[in-house]
């Protein structure tokens, strides 16, 4: 089968060379050239470097025939679609060139075969699109996974600053209480009025600003807390609610997880 | 919901341990250094400075003074003399046994007797002691037989820091159906001293054998010795109204004296255990006992001669103080400059900026005039404030003591007496 096809496109190659004048001799040369080399890797089997020379080789003449080699490569080379594009091709450029028939059967043959994979490509597409789709839907789930994890751990890292920023003025005030105490010893035992007055004034400012980072302390500790408690679920953090009753008013702060 | 109660709680002990913790630093007021403490112990009480106390009897009996102790020694003189005689420190009823801290076998009894420290220090302790009797003694039972009837009496000592005690003596008759206590059914058997008249007095009384050398002034200019008080176990010596009796190694004097008012005088007794100072009442036959006299204890380790500048300082009010242009002298009745003038009220109104104390001159071109020792000054403040500040040129250490009697009211005690004219002390809230 393939040295007949051969044997048929090289006399297809010549008789069309011959008829034709309008290439220029060194392009029909160099085409032919091509031509030959062709038809060497073919018989090698090697279709894809013979597709290449053909492919050369019609760039310079435009030979219809060569589609038909080209055509041939493809079949070969188990490229059904191109080819019955190539075959098809041929069958436009020349109907009734001398490998038109053979053209037709390979397009009856292949048909069905390209029909068949093509129907095979449109089912392995779509079952394609449902797992690139499951796949995108289970992206958009881990991304929003993520984001939510994300911000989970924006939530717990800002309560775990507002924690530590807690601790660290409760910590200050412990040391500002410290020095108040020394300074309130001192204030105690301050025999020199002019001293105690001075101390006394000291020791009142250490002691509010300890008291101050102690209140501050504390409360930032408690919103840290909650903060932490709260970090999970956005959606369920603290309730503050108010209710007027008959005797006076209540506030209630509630939340739940 | 649990942890949000759990944080509710949470908060909650913050809150209340920020409360504890600004409890805890409260800011203490100013103490001062302690020249003059008072303390009370089951033995009574006892003022107590470096160089001297005072101690107050304590048990059931009258909780007058019972021992002052200077370097260390008790130079009260305590008697076995007569039934009648001095001893301690009170006052004397003769011919009945007095009411004193000593305790005496046979005498009238404490109804009540309430020591109350009204001052307590750093610099000035004042305690007023509050006592009612009933004269029915054992050696004389049928004395006084109403049992409404019941005398009584107050007496204040105001110490201070540099050896001065001043003291103010009142006494009451609480006797609501007039019984009529006469001195022949209320004398002590041994041995009757004058029949028919009672001697009331006030006294002050030193362990004769400390004090050897005695002096006393019936002037300023006019000491005369009266070391043979030792020849007569009972001399009375009159109108001596202050005394200086000085120790056997000279290293302490007291110097004692009375403001006499008008029917009474002052005497000094000696005993053989004792030395007595009194202020006496006129006798009389009935007992009369309203009384309201005052006088001072003067702790000095130089000699007399400062021990008396010091008496005369105090009877004659030669101490004077300007304070922002106003002259003042200290109360006979506590020793202080805004001291009780008698009608129990205290200080000196002072402007809430600087107040300045200063000496008055006696001339606009003489000197000033004398001032001879540490003083005190009561002074209210239109507000409260911390501690008063003063200021004088030249001062250095502890000479000054603010003592806190409530936010507006401050005693500023002292230690150097201004002589200069010129010398100034300012002083302000702070």
């Amino acid at each position: 089968m393939i040295g007949r096809t051969v044997a048929i496109v090289a006399t297809v190659t010549l008789a069309t060379a011959t008829a034709r004048a309008e290439p220029e001799p060194e392009a029909r040369s160099q085409a032919a050239g091509h031509v030959r080399q062709g038809q060497a890797f073919f018989q090698r089997g090697d279709f894809d470097r013979a597709l290449g020379e053909y492919q050369t080789a019609l760039d310079l003449s435009a030979e219809p025939s060569l589609v038909f080699n080209i055509a041939l490569c493809h079949d070969r080379a188990n490229r059904p679609e191109a080819a019955l594009r190539a075959f098809q091709r041929y069958l436009e450029l020349a109907p009734n060139g001398s490998v038109a028939d053979e053209a037709r059967a390979d397009i009856a043959r292949l048909t069905p075969i390209v029909e068949k994979i093509t129907a095979d490509r449109a089912a392995q597409q779509g079952r394609q699109r449902e797992v690139d789709a499951q796949r995108a839907e289970a992206d958009r789930r881990r991304q929003a996974t993520l984001r939510e994890a994300a911000a989970d751990n924006r939530r717990t890292r800002i309560a775990r600053y507002v924690l530590v920023g807690g601790g660290m003025a409760v910590g200050a005030g412990a040391i500002t209480h410290f020095v108040a105490s020394q300074t309130r010893d001192r204030v105690a035992n301050d025999g020199d009025p002019q001293h105690y007055v001075t101390d006394r004034h000291s020791f009142v400012v250490q002691r509010d600003v300890a008291i101050g980072l102690y209140a501050a302390g504390t409360a930032t500790l408690a919103v840290g807390l909650v903060l932490a408690l709260t970090a999970h679920r956005a959606s369920e953090g603290p309730q503050l609610s108010a209710t007027l009753l008959p005797g006076g008013a209540a506030m209630t702060v509630a939340w739940s997880r | 919901m649990k942890r949000g109660i759990a944080v509710a709680s949470a908060t909650t002990a913050g809150v209340i341990a920020a409360g504890l913790i600004a409890a805890c630093l409260s800011v203490p007021s100013y103490q001062g250094p302690v020249l003059l403490g008072y303390s009370e112990s089951g033995s009574g009480a006892t003022i107590a400075s470096a160089d001297f106390s005072l101690h107050f009897a304590g048990g059931a009996g009258f909780h007058f003074p019972d021992a002052l102790v200077i370097d260390n020694v008790d130079v009260m003189g305590h008697a076995s003399s007569p039934c009648w005689g001095q001893s301690g420190t009170g006052f004397a009823v003769m011919p009945m046994p007095p009411v004193s801290g000593d305790p005496e076998t046979g005498g009238p009894a404490a109804m009540t007797s309430q020591l109350t420290a009204v001052l307590r220090g750093p610099a000035v302790v004042q305690v007023r002691l509050d006592w009612t009797t009933r004269f029915a003694f054992t050696s004389s039972p049928m004395c006084s037989p109403n049992p409404n009837h019941m005398p009584g009496g107050s007496s204040t000592f105001t110490v201070f820091p540099e050896g001065r005690i001043v003291r103010h003596d009142q006494l009451t008759d609480t006797n609501p159906n007039m019984e009529q206590v006469t001195a022949s059914q209320c004398t002590c058997p041994d041995p009757a001293l004058v029949p028919e008249l009672f001697h009331l007095s006030s006294y002050w009384a030193f362990a004769r054998d400390m004090f050897p050398m005695q002096v006393g002034l019936r002037t300023p200019d006019d000491p005369t010795l009266f070391d043979d008080l030792g020849a007569i176990p009972t001399a009375i010596i009159s109108n001596y109204n202050t005394i200086c009796i000085n120790n056997t190694s000279s290293t302490s004097q007291i110097a004692s004296t009375w403001v006499v008012p008008p029917g009474a005088g002052p005497e000094t007794f000696g005993y053989s255990a004792l030395i007595s100072h009194d202020l006496q009442k006129s006798p009389t036959q009935t007992l009369d006992f309203s009384w309201d006299v005052h006088g001072a204890l003067f702790i000095t380790h130089t000699d007399c001669t400062a021990a008396f500048r010091r008496a005369i300082e105090y009877t004659q009010q030669q101490a004077k103080l300007v304070i922002n242009g106003t002259t003042y002298t200290p109360s006979a009745l506590d020793g202080m400059f805004g001291g009780d003038p008698g009608d129990g009220s205290h200080g000196i109104d002072v402007p809430d900026g600087r107040t300045t104390l200063s000496l008055p001159l006696i001339t606009p071109d003489g000197p000033p005039a004398p001032f001879t020792s540490s003083f005190a000054v009561w002074l209210r403040f239109p507000r409260e404030i911390d501690v008063p500040v003063a200021t004088r040129a030249g001062a250095v250490g502890a000479w000054y003591v603010p003592q806190r009697i409530d936010g507006r009211n401050w005693i500023v005690w002292f230690r150097d007496p201004l002589l200069q004219s010129t010398e100034t002390i300012t002083l302000g809230p702070n």
